[in-house]
């Protein structure tokens, strides 16, 4: 029970979510799968990572790193850009529920609360974007790495 | 046969089409590193002996030379919105560019291809706002009382963002109205259901509004060194944070 509540509740709901986000940005066809799939995948390494670490950081930054590796591969086999997946694939991290409970504590005059809400959200956003940035800059390594082996290296931009 | 093609081409149609595509990449929401690479690869297959590219979401600025003949040409970007089938079109279309090296009347005729796309209804973003509001519900720990008024809060807000969008209102307007009315249906659904989890069905909604991409775009921007245009986002992330909160003041009256 606690399974389903605590994991498979919130990992079905961000497949949902990352869908309509997906096709909200007009996403179609089989992409639109592959990117929500993305952002549950992502969620659920999140979530498994909480059980081991207090931190905040740590979680998002590895849910970052999934998504682009995710990303990554899903733009080679599939040929599309990589931001169809990984836009819709971000959305589930996304601190939305502190950004709201920072700005009604910065409403209410509790700036204490309101202050840490703030610096947690960009402590989350930041560690969103490095563990995407990181992964992109060592995949961008292991294709020159490809190209100057002489490989026939995938073309993408 | 590809000196031929380039032959074609001269240094004006080159950058018409560099600008264009660029423009298009940045207008319907690509990575400003993917907007000035396509172009100086584009410019660099049809032979240009230098390209310099330059874009913030704002703007793309495209300089090319060749035979030291200097050409520029700077295209103001407005209206900015992601759509993410047109840049997967654009991305295969630079790729066709840069190994097919077609004609010049070809690369326009596609790109105006590629604005005609079909894009999903009025009636479908309804759904799409609705569907984020109730997933988002549930997501931020709702059950399905959440779930059904995120669900409906999230498509009431659309039909009014809808309708202000129709009337040409500027976008800070927007999202205050917009996370007002979230905060308000949800307050007055919660006095005739007490038991409802307030904040999770703010939250949910509110999730079309939250600028989260923006914030992540806007550090993967500033960590790859396109620093005038992260800190660009950077500031239209704290507007847009800014009109959030001054729509969700409204929760200030219940108490």
């Amino acid at each position: 029970m606690v399974f389903l509540t605590e994991f498979a509740v919130p990992v079905v709901a961000s497949y949902v979510a990352s869908m309509a986000f997906a096709l909200l940005y007009n996403v179609h066809g089989k992409n639109v799968h592959i990117a929500s799939l993305c952002g549950a995948f992502s969620y659920a390494v999140y979530l498994v990572v909480m059980q081991f670490t207090d931190s905040m950081v740590i979680p998002n930054f590895l849910g970052g790193v999934v998504i682009a590796i995710y990303a990554e591969l899903a733009a080679m086999i599939f040929k599309a850009p990589i931001t169809v997946y990984l836009v819709p694939g971000i959305v589930p991290l996304v601190p939305g529920l502190t950004i709201y409970k920072a700005m009604e504590a910065c409403l209410r005059g509790n700036l204490a609360v309101g202050g840490a809400g703030v610096v947690n959200t960009i402590k989350i956003g930041g560690a969103i974007a490095l563990g995407l940035i990181l992964t992109s800059y060592f995949f961008r390594l292991f294709r020159s790495i490809a190209q100057k082996l002489g490989r026939d290296a995938v073309c993408r931009q | 046969m590809d000196a031929v093609v380039k032959k074609e081409l001269t240094v004006n149609q080159v950058i018409d089409m560099i600008a264009n595509v660029g423009y298009s990449i940045i207008k319907h929401g690509g990575e400003i590193h993917r907007a000035e690479d396509t172009a100086t690869r584009i410019g660099l297959a049809y032979g240009m002996d230098q390209v310099h590219v330059f874009a913030i979401s704002s703007t793309i600025l495209v300089t090319v030379e060749k035979d030291g003949v200097t050409k520029t040409q700077n295209r103001r970007v407005t209206g900015n919105s992601t759509n993410l089938d047109r840049i997967e079109q654009l991305n295969s279309l630079s790729r066709k560019i840069c190994t097919e090296l077609p004609s010049y009347q070809e690369v326009m005729a596609e790109l105006r291809r590629i604005e005609g796309r079909h894009c999903y209804s009025q009636g479908m973003n309804v759904l799409f706002y609705a569907l984020i509001g109730g997933s988002f519900a549930v997501f931020f720990g709702g059950g399905v009382a959440e779930m059904i008024v995120g669900f409906s809060v999230g498509a009431l807000m659309r039909l009014v963002i809808w309708l202000l969008e129709y009337l040409k209102s500027a976008s800070f307007l927007v999202n205050t109205v917009g996370a007002a009315i979230i905060v308000t249906t949800v307050k007055l659904a919660s006095l005739v259901y007490p038991a409802l989890n307030v904040d999770a069905s703010i939250s949910g909604p509110l999730m079309n509004l939250v600028p989260g991409i923006l914030l992540t775009n806007c550090i993967r921007d500033i960590v790859s060194a396109d620093y005038v245009a992260g800190t660009a986002k950077m500031i239209e992330t704290l507007i847009v944070a800014c009109s959030i909160a001054l729509g969700v003041a409204v929760s200030v009256l219940w108490r």
